[in-house]
């Protein structure tokens, strides 16, 4: 395989804050070297003020950075040539609330110089893909906060981005929600899409993301694929299926000094959510 | 160039949907108000009452929305950060300041056209008739010519001359470019201040005869008064000026009427007026501009108003960058502060002059005063609404001379506001 250039890569890349005046008020962002690489799915973690919003703005060249270099697509990130490729969805959804979800999509879309035709195919798929499709006719000052969340991500695709960055997206949404933006990146991911990806939902960043970066006041942790990160080569674990008291004391003699413990697996909170959801869902619609 | 279309069609539909428009109504509805509720000693003076209404309304409306609506979007943009949205997508930062300036001027061109609609159709509801705005040609120079022929050139800056010396002494005005003429005649328009010598004797006439000419060669043809002339008298050859107030300026009553045949009018448009004194006692006052004048069809009363309103947008375009230029830095209340006291600021230019004419002023002061002269933009130079009310319509060509006159400010104001921007991080 050719070697590709990344789609995303900074060098020492460094912010401090200045006030009005230009005095240095605040490093959010030190010294961070990464590589996001074609078609990969990238997680940004870290806890409230780490940098990973500062980090997303100096990608978008939304900010300039005071040290280092970022490079998107190989190009620097004011290019509008690079923009034409970026889909983004903010950390909070800021949208024009006098306008529909309809008028929206089509207003983002022409940012893009999309035609019309295009715009709206795209947006019929996306806001049916986001589960708006009863609300797309009334204005975002009537949405509620997930409705906003839901078309702010509609709207960050609707020039079918390479490089989509989705800072929190999740936060707003209930489980079933945060559940279809898994599904929708792990589809991102599957056609070659590359995702950064910013959340606080560990699980979530465990489930979708093939390589993690951890960053900590501004400074990077740790960066790695999670498989490499989280794998525990001191420990093994056993699934039987249905076992009765005899294999489960068969199993306990047989691992002697090793055995931790012995337990029927907890369901995930997430996945039973969903299934009771489904069901009662289902439920409803055959009641109606 | 796309992106710059899509957020002026933002800023439209923005200033729909918060109902901006509802000025535009409120000023129409003022202007229907004042249409019947008009007191005025006569006819003449309530249409011109009223015309100036339908110009005031729309100049208040027009100005007051450009300041508001393009910062106040700004503003919004910026503080609900709606702008890291917008420039995360190929929207260039000169695309958007445009495209919002562009909103305002198209949103605020759209009143223009319907409260000049209304404003006319107010004005023929009430009077059954509307002011038929004059195209008016006024002299481009003019001279002092003798009783012996002698001519006498006036300095550039004179405003004003007066006759008093010998019967026979008058001035020739030269105008150019009238509109080719009818066979009927060009119809000529001349008044003028009669004073007497002796305050303590009344006079206010005075007999002149006035001649025109193609060249200075042709052997002029002396003009006689049209029948359907306000005064004038009905001696052949000779005219009675009646005395008239600089700021009296109906075109149908205010002034003597003639008619100039087309061959005294030069294949290119050029004609010469000569006014001569034939009577020793009064003084007869004399301007350069406002004496003499051709009047022709300036179009309807609607046309005029929509192009007054085109002058109005104007000023409403560089107040709109103006204030464009502070929202990029600061909150909306100190935005709209700024536009409006460039506004007055620009609206006062003429205390600045005459302050520097009768005071006495410290040098630095004076130089500081001469500066803002310079610099401030001079929202009172083309006084559309006085124009319309004496009955002069408002050519295009006025119109393009304020947009070259305010958009060299709005240019800069926009170029200012733009290297802001870029410099502002989100
Ligand atoms: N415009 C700004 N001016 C000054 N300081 C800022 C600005 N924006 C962010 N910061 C500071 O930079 C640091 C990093 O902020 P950032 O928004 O990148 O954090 P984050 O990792 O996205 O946090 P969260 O998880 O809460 O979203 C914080 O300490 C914050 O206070
Ligand atoms: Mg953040």
């Amino acid at each position: 395989m050719a070697i590709q250039t990344p789609v995303l890569r900074t060098v020492g890349l460094g912010k401090t804050y200045t006030d009005f005046w230009g005095r240095p008020r605040l490093a959010a962002l030190k010294d961070l070297t990464v590589e996001v690489r074609p078609g990969e799915v990238f997680g940004l973690l870290g806890p409230n003020g780490s940098g990973k919003t500062t980090t997303i703005k100096l990608l978008l060249g939304l900010l300039r950075p005071t040290s280092g270099d970022a490079f998107v697509f190989g190009c620097d990130p004011g290019d509008r040539v690079v923009k034409q490729r970026i889909g983004y969805l903010p950390e909070e959804t800021y949208l024009y609330k006098f306008l529909t979800a309809d008028e929206t999509m089509s207003f983002f879309g022409r940012l893009f110089g999309l035609d019309e035709a295009t715009i709206r195919t795209r947006s019929d798929t996306l806001i049916r893909m986001v589960g708006l499709e009863h609300a797309r006719r009334r204005h975002l000052g009537e949405y509620s906060k997930g409705m906003a969340r839901r078309l702010g991500l509609a709207q960050s695709l609707i020039n079918d981005p390479d490089l989509v960055i989705l800072d929190e997206p999740t936060s707003g949404l209930d489980p079933i929600g945060s559940a279809e933006v898994k599904d929708l990146i792990v589809r991102l991911k599957q056609s070659g899409k590359t995702v950064l990806l910013c959340s606080h939902l560990l699980a979530d960043v465990e489930d979708v993301c093939d390589r993690i970066a951890i960053l900590h006041q501004g400074s990077l942790l740790e960066v790695g694929s999670v498989d490499e990160l989280l794998r525990n080569d001191d420990r093994q674990v056993v699934e039987l299926r249905a076992p009765d008291a005899a294999v489960l004391e068969a199993v306990r003699s047989a691992a002697g000094d090793h055995l931790v413990s012995v337990a029927p697996p907890r369901e995930r909170l997430e996945s039973h959510f969903r299934r009771i959801i489904a069901a009662a869902g289902s439920q409803g619609t055959s009641r109606s | 160039m796309k992106g710059l279309v899509a957020v002026a069609r933002l800023g439209l539909k923005e200033a729909l949907r918060a109902r901006l428009w509802l000025a535009f109504v409120a000023a129409g509805v003022v202007l229907m108000g004042l249409g019947l509720r008009l007191g005025a000693v006569d006819e003449g003076a309530r249409l011109k009452l009223a015309v100036v209404g339908v110009m005031g309304a729309m100049g208040f409306v027009v100005i007051l929305l450009a300041i508001l609506a393009g910062a106040q979007q700004i503003r919004r943009d910026l503080d609900a950060r709606v702008a890291f949205l917008l420039f995360s997508k190929p929207l260039s930062r000169l695309g958007y300041l445009v495209g919002r300036w562009l909103g305002v001027m198209i949103g605020l061109l759209i009143g223009i056209l319907a409260l000049a609609a209304v404003g006319t159709g107010v004005i023929a509801l009430t009077f059954d008739r509307t002011p038929e705005p004059a195209a008016v040609v006024t002299p481009s120079t003019w001279e002092r010519v003798s009783a012996l022929g002698e001519r006498t050139p006036i300095a550039t800056d004179a405003q004003r001359q007066s006759l008093t010396g010998p019967v026979g002494d008058g001035i020739r005005w030269t105008l150019t470019n009238l509109p080719s003429a009818s066979p009927e005649g060009i119809p000529l328009l001349v008044k003028a201040m009669v004073r007497g010598t002796d305050p303590t004797v009344m006079v206010d006439e005075c007999l002149v005869s006035i001649d025109a000419a193609p060249s200075l060669d042709a052997s002029p043809l002396v003009l006689t008064v049209d029948s359907d002339s306000p005064y004038g008298g009905s001696l052949p050859g000779q005219v009675l000026l009646r005395h008239r107030d600089v700021n009296r300026d109906d075109h149908r009553q205010d002034f003597v009427r003639l008619l100039i045949p087309p061959a005294a009018v030069a294949p290119d448009g050029t004609c010469l007026i000569r006014l001569t004194r034939l009577d020793a006692r009064p003084l007869v006052v004399l301007t350069k501009d406002t004496s003499v004048m051709v009047t022709g069809d300036g179009g309807g009363l609607y046309v005029n108003l929509v192009r007054g309103g085109l002058v109005l947008l104007a000023v409403a375009g560089l107040l709109a960058s103006a204030t464009l230029v502070v929202a990029v830095v600061a909150h909306l209340g100190v935005s709209l502060l700024a536009g409006l006291t460039l506004y007055f600021a620009g609206s006062l230019l003429w205390t600045l002059q005459e302050a520097l004419i009768y005071e006495r002023l410290s040098a630095p002061v004076r130089r500081l005063m001469e500066l803002a002269l310079v610099l401030v933009p001079d929202f009172d130079r083309f006084t559309v609404a006085a124009r319309l009310a004496a009955g002069h319509g408002i050519p295009w060509s006025v119109v393009g001379e304020a947009w070259l006159a305010y958009g060299c400010y709005t240019v800069v104001f926009l170029a200012v506001a733009w290297i802001m921007l870029v410099r502002k991080e989100f």
